[in-house]
């Protein structure tokens, strides 16, 4: 968990140690800090800094869906073992959770700068964009962490200007109908009577296809059963013996044995090696 | 619950913990519901009825066990790990959507009609959605008195009360006793001149 987050912190947001996750974070009109660690036991160390300790609650139920606190791995792990490829990656990862997002906007952007560039890239460009766009944080604390920005805001990046965006032209536009989008609908990353009307609206979204929609599914409205099936890494992941990948179409129907847990199998097909990181499939992108 | 009584009573014996936050004991003869991992002497089995959620054992007046702090078990929603109506209005409930008690307004996101989402409710967890929400709020505020040294005022306010009465009502209601009281059996000292209601 703290791997996948480290890799994918994006600098004056989030701080990653070893032993510790720090990032700046609004709730509403509140801003300030979340810090969680490992307990002594089976539980998180949670700080919060915030000016109203009205915003806990919310916060809370944050860190909870991020670091995937209602997953029963022993359950899952029992589910997806019965699939012989998968076994030996349960077998090595028993506890293995599937990371959230503390925000459906902030996820859907990430998702879309990833499109055709690495992970590290994607999170460079991420950092410019929160260094021009995301509000200064002013607790004296928060900044000697190196916590010294806000993620930008929907409002913030409705406006602004895609030619200094220092990306392909038709995905800027896409991050900033995104942000309109997410203006227009508070709501637009809430939950949905189904997973299936989930990834229905989000892919009536301008740049966001069937892969970005899955993986927005999965981590920031936490569908355990979302499942990007066109991701290169997961297919990668399933190499045969002769380096003969499956197609996106044969993924997708032997991932049918996985359900209802197919976005943990993707945890486990990811985390098998590091090379096989979420990258979505090549029909997927804004360009 | 997909458990009959016997099979929840075995968990009760062995201190199951897979089952823990799936299944509660309420115990008749002391008004107090536990964990099944509860390290308490395991109660007669004529004297223990089971519910499928805290918030179901509250609704009966039970009260919750000061030993195994069913305000720590594992999440609700992992009540059954896949995703559906009710996972999908635990995350709304946990994300603040019945901070107004409206059930209506949770029915129409999820797509339900509100009786459906009752009925639902009813079935899985054995609460209404005001009920789980409520108990949510009140073992928040259990947690936050445990573990923090935060004043009692802004206990209630952190764990989403209106204000410090209907904050102390409830407590009382729930706990038997007054919220104080139960920081100074906690071992924490509330700071001077604040912190008392």
């Amino acid at each position: 968990m703290i791997t996948f987050l480290a890799g994918r912190a994006i600098p004056g947001v989030e701080v990653v140690t070893r032993r510790r996750y720090a990032r700046t974070l609004a709730v509403g009109d509140t801003h300030g800090v979340v810090m969680v660690e490992p307990g002594a036991g089976d539980w998180l160390k949670v700080t919060l800094r915030f000016p109203k300790v009205q915003v806990w609650p919310a916060v809370i139920a944050k860190v909870r869906r991020v670091f995937d606190l209602a997953a029963d791995p022993g359950l899952i792990g029992a589910h997806l073992s019965e699939d012989p490829d998968l076994a030996p990656m349960v077998a090595a990862r028993p506890g293995l959770r599937a990371p959230g997002a503390w925000d459906g906007f902030e996820l859907a952007v990430r998702a879309v700068l990833g499109q055709q560039i690495t992970v590290t890239a994607a999170r460079n460009l991420a950092g410019k964009i929160t260094a021009a766009h995301g509000a200064e944080i002013q607790d004296e604390a928060a900044r000697a962490l190196g916590l010294t920005r806000l993620f930008p805001s929907p409002a913030r990046m409705a406006l602004i200007d895609v030619e200094t965006l220092g990306m392909p032209r038709a995905r800027g536009r896409a991050l900033v109908s995104l942000a309109q989008a997410a203006v227009a609908d508070p709501d637009l990353f809430g939950a949905r009577r189904s997973l299936e009307e989930a990834v229905a609206r989000l892919r009536a979204l301008p740049g966001i296809g069937e892969w970005t929609a899955q993986y927005i599914a999965m981590r920031a409205l936490r569908e355990p059963d979302a499942f990007p099936h066109a991701d290169i890494g997961l297919m990668r992941a399933l190499e045969d013996a002769d380096g003969v990948r499956p197609s996106p179409a044969e993924l997708l129907a032997r991932a049918e044995r996985w359900r209802p847990w197919r976005a943990y199998a993707a945890s486990h097909l990811w985390n098998f090696d590091p090379v096989y990181a979420p990258t979505p499939g090549a029909a997927d992108v804004a360009a | 619950m997909d458990l009959d009584d016997d099979a929840c009573y075995r968990a009760f014996c062995m201190r199951d913990a897979r089952l823990d936050g799936r299944i509660f004991g309420a115990v008749r003869t002391t008004g107090i519901y536990c964990r099944p991992v509860c390290p308490a002497r395991t109660p007669k089995r004529e004297n223990i009825t089971f519910y499928p959620s805290a918030a179901a054992a509250q609704a009966a007046g039970f009260r919750p066990c000061l030993r195994c702090r069913p305000e720590t078990s594992p999440d609700l929603g992992s009540w059954n790990g896949t995703s559906n109506t009710v996972t999908r209005a635990l995350a709304l409930i946990e994300q603040g959507a019945m901070d107004g008690d409206d059930v209506e307004a949770l029915a129409d996101r999820l797509g339900v009609g509100e009786r459906q989402l009752r009925r639902l409710f009813r079935q899985h967890l054995g609460a209404s959605p005001i009920a789980v929400a409520q108990t949510r709020r009140v073992l928040l505020a259990k947690q936050l008195i445990h573990e923090t040294r935060l004043p009692m005022a802004e206990v209630a306010l952190a764990a989403g009360f209106g204000s410090v009465r209907r904050f102390n009502e409830t407590f009382q209601q729930l706990f038997g006793r007054r919220p104080a009281n139960c920081a100074a059996r906690a071992g924490l000292r509330p700071r001077p001149g604040r912190g008392r209601p």
